[in-house]
């Protein structure tokens, strides 16, 4: 119920002095706010960083683990290289020697050299002349030797003989 | 969140109006669906601009400050309802006035000029509430109405708003002022007292002689004062007796131009209350039951604590 003959004026709120403080404490929580903003968004990208920083650490050790297999690997080929080198030269020298263990009289057609042995095919005058001119220095070399003959009709002597032991040949490189 | 502004921000009125050549004014706080009147203060009507200067102060402490007053004019008057065909009934021209309507049973209204002219004459203040001294009136005495009807009487300012009522309605009202009366006018027309035309003596007699000159005047200095004394006070008891029947008179015709008037529903007066804020009319009741034959009681009545009630009311 009204009993004035005017109506009350709508009223501010707050006074001057209030009104200047909460514009100032307004601003004051706008910049702690701000930079608290800004705080927790460098760490957050600094926690980000490390978190890449730890994954990259982690894909290089992993291509250091990596390398450092290769390395090995390659060392150790270097080294199978070596022995190979090393087994390929001895071989070398060993089939020049084994061809100059073979006497005139004897004539080789075939010869295969694997990792099992030594395998020689030919033809003998006579299965002396194999034995004393071939069979000795062949089991000097090689452990154990066999020899088959066949007769031709010439009355000379076909032979096979395998030879186990020894000589190593036709390694296969470890890869 | 409310009560955090209450206690920062609080509500406060700032109320005043015009006694005679000063401005009484009341500052307090809204509280609890009440005014609290902290602090009362008087300021000549000469220097207005130290009361703007107080309300000034204040506004800029408190921002929610309600300025309330009341208009004091003839030129203002109440009604026995609220239609247009009363105001027509009545010549109160709506258009040049303001009104309200009180509790759908009748209405205040003022003169668009008298309010203007207080609006200038406060022209510091912004005024929020402004109350007609019928609705000071009539909230003063509400709780004591009955069926019975009586005429009620608000005394300020030499001005009297009369209203008859009811419990349920209003019957008539009117606003006059009490005649000055030639005692009074003499008193305040400044009359002076010093003047030695009735002496008891003549000093004609007692000229030439210096000795004798010099005890006379000693005596009469002594006798100028006694009757200066005796004059005043004389003249003041006369002059508020005058006023008293000044105002008993203008009663009468009052009650005199309701009975006659017929735009009122007419209604017999049982009893007369003067509700007085002035302080000057103790002689009146005695002068209603002695002539009128009807109770008459006097109260005292305070504006500030009249709108103050009200103003609680209005300011959400």
């Amino acid at each position: 119920m009204a009993y004035s003959f005017l109506r009350p004026n709508p009223k501010p709120r707050i006074d001057t002095d209030s009104r200047i403080l909460a514009i100032f404490l307004v601003v004051t929580l706008l910049i702690i706010v701000a930079f608290t903003a800004f705080l927790w968004y460098r760490s957050d990208t600094m926690r980000r960083e490390i978190a890449q920083m730890r994954q990259q650490e982690g894909i290089m050790k992993s291509r250091m683990a990596h390398k450092r297999a290769q390395i090995a690997r390659i060392e150790r080929l270097v080294r199978k290289y070596d022995a190979i080198e090393t087994n390929n030269d001895l071989l070398k020298d060993s089939i020049r020697n084994l061809f100059d263990l073979v006497p005139d009289q004897i004539t080789l057609t075939r010869a295969v050299l694997d990792r099992n042995g030594l395998a020689l095919y030919g033809v003998t005058p006579s299965k002396e002349v194999y034995n004393y001119l071939l069979l000795a220095p062949l089991k000097s070399v090689f452990k154990r030797s066999t020899t088959t003959f066949y007769p031709l009709k010439n009355g000379w002597y076909r032979f096979v003989s395998i030879n186990e032991g020894s000589i190593e040949a036709g390694s296969e490189v470890e890869r | 969140m409310g009560k955090l502004a209450r206690y920062f921000w609080p509500k406060c009125g700032l109320l005043f109006y015009i006694a005679e050549d000063r401005i009484e004014t009341a500052f307090g706080f809204f509280e609890k669906g009440a005014l609290n009147i902290e602090v009362r203060r008087s300021f000549p009507l000469q220097k207005k601009e130290e009361f703007f200067d107080w309300y000034r102060q204040i506004r800029q402490i408190y921002p929610k400050l309600y300025a309330v007053s009341m208009i004091e004019t003839l030129n203002q008057g109440a009604l026995p309802g609220c239609s247009r065909r009363i105001f027509e009934k009545f010549g109160v021209d709506e258009a040049l006035s303001r009104h309200l309507c009180i509790e759908d049973r009748w209405s205040a209204y003022v003169s668009l000029v008298e309010t203007k002219w207080l609006e200038e004459k406060f022209k510091g203040i912004e005024l929020d509430l402004l109350y007609s001294p019928f609705v000071l009136l009539y909230r003063h005495v509400r709780s004591k109405l009955d069926e019975v009807p009586g005429l009620y009487i608000l005394h300020q300012n030499g001005l009297l708003y009369m209203m008859v009522l009811t419990r349920d309605r209003l019957w008539f009202a009117h606003a006059s002022a009490v005649p000055l009366g030639h005692g009074k006018s003499a008193v305040e027309a400044g009359v002076d007292v010093d003047e030695t035309d009735d002496l008891a003596f003549d000093l004609d007699l007692l000229e030439g002689e210096e000795s004798v000159e010099a005890a006379a005047d000693e005596a009469l200095n002594l006798l100028e004062k006694e009757d200066q004394g005796n004059e005043k006070g004389d003249a003041e008891d006369l002059a508020l007796l005058e006023y008293n029947l000044n105002l008993y008179e203008e009663v009468k015709e009052t009650i005199t131009r309701y009975y006659r008037d017929d735009r009122y529903e007419e209604t017999f007066i049982q009893k007369v209350m003067l509700c007085d804020s002035d302080g000057n009319v103790s002689d009146f009741p005695r002068y209603v039951e002695d002539e009128l034959f009807m109770p008459a009681t006097l109260e005292r009545f305070d504006p500030i604590e009249a709108m103050a009630d009200l103003a609680a009311g209005e300011v959400e």
